[in-house]
C-alpha cells in the first residue's frame, strides 16, 4: 500500500517515517523533529492518526517500554524500504518539475 | 492543580472520549501527554477533537466486529478492570460469612480461578498495582478451601497463607521496579499492607483493654484453634485494595508516573526518547 492511499494522513505519515529514519522517537520528539523539518508542528491527533496507520501497515513498530505516555517508535525494515521508495519517487517528481521550470 | 487546570484537564478528557475505546486505550496516554505539554493548547485540542471525531465516525461505519470478539475488547478498559477487581474483592469479603454456613466451596474456587487468571493477564501487561491487588485476592481466598472442605476451624491455613503472602509481595517488588514512577509509593503500599493488620488488631485489642495490644495479632495468629478470627484475610484484602489504589494514584502524580487511561493526569514528557 502506498502512502498516498492514507488520504489526509499521507503527508504526516511520510513526515513520521522521515522523522524515524535516524532512530526511534516518541511522539513528543517526533513533533519537535517534524517542526524543525517543516516549520509546522503537527497536532497530537494528526500525529497519532498517522502513527496508527503506519503501525497498522507494519511500517513502524512501538518499542517495548514501561511508560505508556512516552512510547518510542521505530521503522521496520518494510517501513525503511517504503520510505526509500517514496523519497526516490518524490526526488524524481521534484527533478522533473525543476527541469521543466528551467527550460520554460 | 487549581480550578483552571482542572477544567483544562477535564476538557482533555472529554476530547479524548471522542476516540473509539480501543484507540483511546492504545494511544490515549500518549496523546494526553502531548496535550499537557502543548505550546498551542487550543489548536492541539481542536486537532485531537477533529481527529477523534473522524476516527469515531470511521469506526461506526466500519463492519461490526465478529461476535466471538473477547468481552474485554468491547468494554472500556477502566470499567473492565475495576469491575473485575471489585467483584473479586466482594467475593473475598463475602467468603467468611458464606462459608460459616453450608460451605459453598464453589465461591472460593471461583475466586481463585478469577484471581489467578487476571493476575496472570495483568502481570503480562506489567500493571503492578492491579497485579498486586489481584495477587492479594488470590492468596487470601485459598484458606477458605480447606475450611470449606473439612469444616476445620484451626488457624494453620491462615498462618501459612500469611507467610506466602509476605513472600509473594517480596517477589513482586522487582516487578514494581520496572516502573520508576511506581517504586516509592508502591513499596510504601507493600509495607503498609503488611503493617496494617497488626496495627488494626492492636487498636482493637487496646480498645478492649488487653494488657499487651501490640502482641495480640501474633498471639492470635499462632493460636492453634481460633475459629472466630476468619476476618483476617478479609481485613488484609480491604487494606491491600485501599492502600494500593491510593499508592497507584500517588504514583500517577509522581514524575514519570504511568497513566493507564484518559482522565488521569500526570506530568508532560521530556523531549528525548526513552
Amino acid at each position: 500500500m502506498a502512502l498516498s492511499e492514507l488520504g489526509r494522513f499521507s503527508e504526516p505519515a511520510l513526515l513520521v517515517l522521515i522523522s524515524l529514519a535516524d532512530g526511534p522517537k516518541h511522539g513528543y520528539a517526533m513533533q519537535d523533529d517534524i517542526a524543525a523539518l517543516t516549520g509546522g508542528r503537527p497536532g497530537p491527533g494528526t500525529l497519532y492518526g498517522a502513527v496508527r496507520r503506519l503501525e497498522d501497515l507494519g511500517l513502524i513498530t512501538p518499542h517495548e517500554t514501561d511508560d505508556s505516555r512516552r512510547r518510542p517508535y521505530e521503522l521496520t525494515p518494510r517501513g525503511r524500504g517504503q520510505l526509500q521508495a517514496e523519497l526516490e519517487r518524490l526526488r524524481s517528481v521534484a527533478h522533473t518539475g525543476l527541469r521543466r521550470l528551467a527550460t520554460a | 492543580m487549581n480550578a483552571r487546570e482542572r477544567r483544562i484537564d477535564r476538557l482533555r478528557t472529554l476530547v479524548l472520549l471522542l476516540y473509539p475505546a480501543g484507540l483511546r486505550h492504545r494511544y490515549g496516554p500518549e496523546i494526553r501527554a502531548l496535550l499537557e505539554d502543548s505550546p498551542t493548547p487550543v489548536r492541539d485540542l481542536a486537532d485531537v477533537a477533529r481527529t477523534g471525531a473522524r476516527e469515531r465516525v470511521a469506526a461506526a461505519l466500519s463492519p461490526r466486529p465478529p461476535r466471538h470478539r473477547p468481552l474485554r475488547d468491547r468494554l472500556p478498559y477502566r470499567v473492565w478492570r475495576w469491575s473485575v477487581a471489585l467483584t473479586a474483592m466482594i467475593a473475598a469479603l463475602a467468603a467468611p460469612w458464606a462459608l460459616s454456613g453450608t460451605a459453598p466451596w464453589a465461591a472460593p474456587a471461583a475466586g481463585i480461578a478469577i484471581g489467578l487468571m487476571f493476575t496472570y493477564r495483568e502481570a503480562a501487561k506489567r500493571r503492578p498495582a492491579l497485579t498486586l491487588v489481584l495477587m492479594t485476592l488470590t492468596l487470601h481466598v485459598p484458606p477458605y478451601v480447606p475450611k470449606a472442605l473439612s469444616d476445620a476451624t484451626a488457624r494453620t491455613p491462615d498462618v501459612i497463607v500469611t507467610i506466602v503472602f509476605g513472600v509473594a509481595l517480596t517477589l513482586v517488588v522487582p516487578l514494581l521496579r520496572r516502573r520508576p514512577g511506581h517504586r516509592t509509593p508502591m513499596a510504601a503500599g507493600v509495607v503498609a499492607v503488611l503493617a496494617l493488620p497488626p496495627a488494626a488488631t492492636a487498636l482493637f485489642a487496646s480498645m478492649g483493654g488487653l494488657a499487651r495490644p501490640w502482641s495480640s495479632y501474633w498471639l492470635a495468629m499462632s493460636s492453634p484453634a481460633s475459629g472466630a478470627l476468619t476476618y483476617y484475610p478479609a481485613l488484609y484484602t480491604c487494606c491491600a485494595f485501599v492502600l494500593l489504589a491510593a499508592a497507584a494514584a500517588e504514583a500517577r502524580r509522581a514524575p514519570g508516573g504511568h497513566v493507564t487511561a484518559p482522565g488521569e493526569s500526570s506530568p508532560p514528557p521530556a523531549g528525548a526518547p526513552a
